[in-house]
Parts: C-alpha cells; sequence; structure tokens
C-alpha cells in the first residue's frame, strides 16, 4: 500500500470521494484484495475512534438511567422468581391511568352526574358590568367599587356597595351590583332583599330583580321557588325570555 | 429454528419470547437471514449519530428481563446494572461501523449479549454449578439472534484489542487521531498540533495509523 492508497482511503471514508471516483473505489476493492483488507482496517480504527469520542457522553448517560431504572428495581419487592413478575399497579406504565381518566371524562360529558345547583348557576351568572353615573360619592370612590365588581372582586365590591348604597340609596343599579356581590359571596338573603326591592319597583331593573331572584334560587338548590319566577319571565317578552326558557328546561 | 430465505419477517417482536418458560411466543419465527432491516435499526442509527435520547426507551423496555435473568442467575440488580451498560455499550461500538444493520429485534439481542456478559463472569468466578444450570436452559429465540450477536462480540473484542493498542502509540499520534476522527479539518488539526500544514498532518497521521496497525497485528499473533 502505497501513501496515496491510505489518501484515498481516507478520503472514502469522510465522504469526500468525488463520485467518479468513487465508481473507480469500488470496482478497485472487488479487484485488488490488499486494497479491500486496508479500507476494512481503517474503517474498524475509525469505528474505534468514533466510539471513544462519544463514550463520554454515552456513559454519563447510561449512570443516569441505570440508577432509574434500576435502583427502583432494587427498591420494590423482588419481582416473582418465576416467568412473568407481578407489576405492582403504580408501578405500571400510566397508560392504565390515561385511558380511565379519558373514559370518566367521556362518561361525565354524556352524562353528567354532577349537574348541581352550583354549576347550573354557574352556567346563567353572566353578571351586568356596573358603570355608575355618579363620579363623586363622599367617603367612598365608586370607581374602586366598579372596578371590583367588574373585575369579579365580590368580597371587595361588597364592601365598597354596602357603602355607595347608603349615600345612594335609590339607585337601582347600585342594589343590583350590590345583590348580586351578597349573592357571590353567599349572603343570600341580603341578596334577595335587594333583588326583591327591584322586583317589586318600577325601575328599568325590575327584570333583573326577578331574573336573579330566580337565579339566586337556582344557586340554592331551591328549584320549586325558582320556577314560577323563571315562568312569568318566560311567559313574556323581556331581556330574560329565552334565558329562563333554557333554565327551566334544565330544572 | 428453521428460516427459509425470502420468508417474511414476523412484527412486532413478542415481548416475553426470552422470558425462561414462556409458551406464548412459540409460533413466532423471524428471519434474520434475509438482511432486511429490522424496525430497532432507528436505535442503532441514534446511536451511530451519538444521540443518546432513545436509550431510555431501551432502558425502558428490556432493562427488567435483563434483571430478572440475572438475578435468577445468582446476580444482583447491581450485576443486572453492569451488564445492561456493558451491553448498550457494545452495540455503541458496532454501530459505528456503517455497514452494520439491524435485522432482529433489539431487546431480543441486547439480552443475549447481557446473558452472554453475565455467563462469562460467572465462569471467571470459577461458579461451575451455576454455569451448567444456566446452560442447561433452552432459548428458543437464540438462532434469532446469534449471527448478530457474534458480530456485536467481535466488535467488541476487536476494539479492546484496537484500545489496547492504541493506548501503547504517543501521545501526539493518539492527539492527531482523535482530532482527524471527530471532523476537524487537517488545516485545523495541524495549527492545535503546530505542525506546518495538512500534508505534515496526512505524513504524521499515516505513519501513526501504520504503527497502530502494527501493534494491533502483533497483539493478535
Amino acid at each position: 500500500m502505497e501513501a496515496s492508497d491510505y489518501l484515498i482511503i481516507d478520503r472514502y471514508l469522510q465522504g469526500e470521494l468525488p463520485e467518479q471516483e468513487q465508481q473507480a473505489f469500488e470496482q478497485r476493492l472487488l479487484d485488488d484484495l490488499a486494497f479491500a483488507e486496508a479500507l476494512r482496517e481503517r474503517q474498524q480504527m475509525q469505528n474505534y475512534l468514533k466510539h471513544q469520542a462519544q463514550r463520554p457522553a454515552l456513559e454519563k448517560r447510561l449512570a443516569d438511567l441505570g440508577a432509574q431504572y434500576f435502583q427502583d428495581e432494587e427498591d420494590a419487592p423482588s419481582a416473582g422468581s418465576e416467568g412473568g413478575a407481578v407489576v405492582p399497579l403504580w408501578r405500571r406504565k400510566p397508560v392504565w391511568l390515561v385511558a380511565a381518566a379519558a373514559a370518566i371524562a367521556l362518561i361525565l360529558l354524556v352524562w353528567n352526574p354532577f349537574q348541581t345547583s352550583a354549576n347550573l348557576y354557574e352556567q346563567y351568572a353572566l353578571h351586568p358590568a356596573l358603570a355608575l353615573q355618579e363620579r363623586n360619592v363622599d367617603g367612598t370612590s365608586p370607581q374602586a367599587a366598579e372596578q371590583a365588581f367588574n373585575q369579579g372582586e365580590y368580597e371587595t365590591a361588597y364592601t365598597q356597595l354596602s357603602a355607595l348604597v347608603q349615600q345612594l340609596p335609590e339607585n337601582p343599579q347600585l342594589k343590583l351590583s350590590l345583590g348580586i356581590a351578597a349573592l357571590e359571596t353567599g349572603r343570600t338573603d341580603e341578596a334577595r332583599t335587594q333583588f326583591e326591592a327591584l322586583a317589586g319597583g318600577s325601575s328599568a331593573l325590575q327584570e333583573y330583580g326577578r331574573w336573579y331572584m330566580a337565579l339566586s334560587y337556582v344557586k340554592t338548590g331551591d328549584y320549586e321557588a325558582a320556577r314560577p319566577l323563571l315562568q312569568t319571565l318566560a311567559g313574556q317578552p323581556s331581556a330574560f325570555q329565552q334565558q329562563a326558557q333554557r333554565l327551566l328546561q334544565q330544572l | 429454528m428453521t428460516l427459509r430465505a425470502g420468508q417474511k419477517q414476523v412484527e412486532p417482536p413478542c415481548a416475553h419470547y426470552f422470558i425462561r418458560g414462556c409458551r406464548k411466543c412459540q409460533r413466532i419465527s423471524y428471519n434474520c437471514t434475509a438482511m432486511e432491516q429490522h424496525p430497532d435499526h432507528k436505535h442503532i442509527q441514534a446511536l451511530r449519530q451519538g444521540d443518546f435520547s432513545t436509550l431510555h426507551y431501551i432502558y425502558r423496555e428490556h432493562s427488567r428481563a435483563v434483571t430478572q435473568w440475572v438475578k435468577r442467575n445468582s446476580g444482583s440488580a447491581a450485576d443486572a446494572q453492569d451488564v445492561f451498560q456493558e451491553g448498550i455499550i457494545a452495540l455503541h461500538q458496532k454501530a459505528q461501523d456503517p455497514a452494520f444493520l439491524l435485522t432482529c429485534p433489539l431487546g431480543a439481542l441486547l439480552f443475549q449479549i447481557c446473558r452472554n456478559k453475565w455467563l462469562s463472569q460467572l465462569r471467571k468466578k470459577n461458579r461451575e454449578t451455576e454455569v451448567r444450570n444456566v446452560e442447561a436452559e433452552r432459548y428458543e429465540s437464540e438462532g434469532i439472534v446469534q449471527n448478530t450477536l457474534e458480530q456485536i462480540e467481535e466488535e467488541e473484542i476487536r476494539q479492546r484489542k484496537l484500545d489496547q493498542a492504541f493506548s501503547q502509540l504517543s501521545e501526539l499520534c493518539q492527539q492527531l487521531l482523535r482530532l482527524l476522527a471527530s471532523g476537524m479539518a487537517s488545516a485545523e488539526v495541524a495549527e492545535q498540533l503546530g505542525m506546518n500544514n495538512a500534508n505534515t498532518v496526512y505524513r504524521r497521521k499515516n505513519a501513526c495509523a501504520e504503527r497502530w496497525r502494527n501493534l494491533f497485528n502483533a497483539q493478535t499473533a
């Protein structure tokens, strides 16, 4: 073997041989046994060197995986000595868990056993935003109350709206919002007082009063009390007619 | 097991077929003589490219069978971990051969590699009785992987000898060969090792490789 032969072999191993030369190269491998043997040796050397280059990274990875998969084995109760091992449920592949979860989700989707008053209420409790006309009220900031209410911070809203109602007792919008805040924070009786006042009054929010009164009964699961209120709403044209009809069907 | 040429390879491999006494997979036959690429070859390709991301899959799927077998044959889980690691290293060595094509299921092959490693350790410890007991077992799957197993083991022995010969080379030769194998350009290698130019690198490389070859052959003889 000449030095030039090894040069060609090196270029072949690096994949640097042009296509025309490659054909001649492969033909020579068939004709020249010593040349083929030289290629085989160089290839084996290269295999060794490539393996060695990757070996530190490989060993690190193997150590990590070994700790993960064989340490478990050590801790676990000894596996069955003949044939198949008994794998505890919690060490099995989580496939069954995923399947079970999917099955449960499907069942819940089709047949919802948790159709409770709470989530029925949630479906319909889409509260109107509070936008007060008043901008200057002594002691309490209407803006802060608005903000708290519109962001769903009903506890804060309740406190501030309660103070505002003292200042503006005749504002129906304020009454409604205070009622909603009270309802959302579990002050049901107080909420109903506000809704009742609205429903019995003659303001533009009369229907809101009836609707929210009905909703408050839905929330507490008192469907028998909710039903007549909803039937009234469903029977005449109003902003809540369709909602009331739908809700009645679900009760 | 009789394998006829052109027989279709059965896929997927049965996960139980290397478990002693398992009768589930007796009827499954494989054909490794047709030299068709097995789907598990993707793991060999990953190892070849230095991509170790699929190894966790190999551990998850195949470590249990090896552990159980080693434990049944006077070994511990730590012994199993060692032979399993050596088995993967052996696969990685053979994976560097671009001509190597995996034609049988990886799990069965790995199991046999690990099994042979543990047997040879038992022999070294002169625990003849245990070895005899193990040898008495009949593995239906042996024929499936035998050819590939031999290739892997040959490569392992060859690389061990290459390693011994390599360690006898000069420090400069070792560096030169390593850098060139890592894909570094000759000009860059020349600069790093303080050589004149790429031609010097080639000349030195040839000399080093020749020396390495002679050391290797002297060892084999």
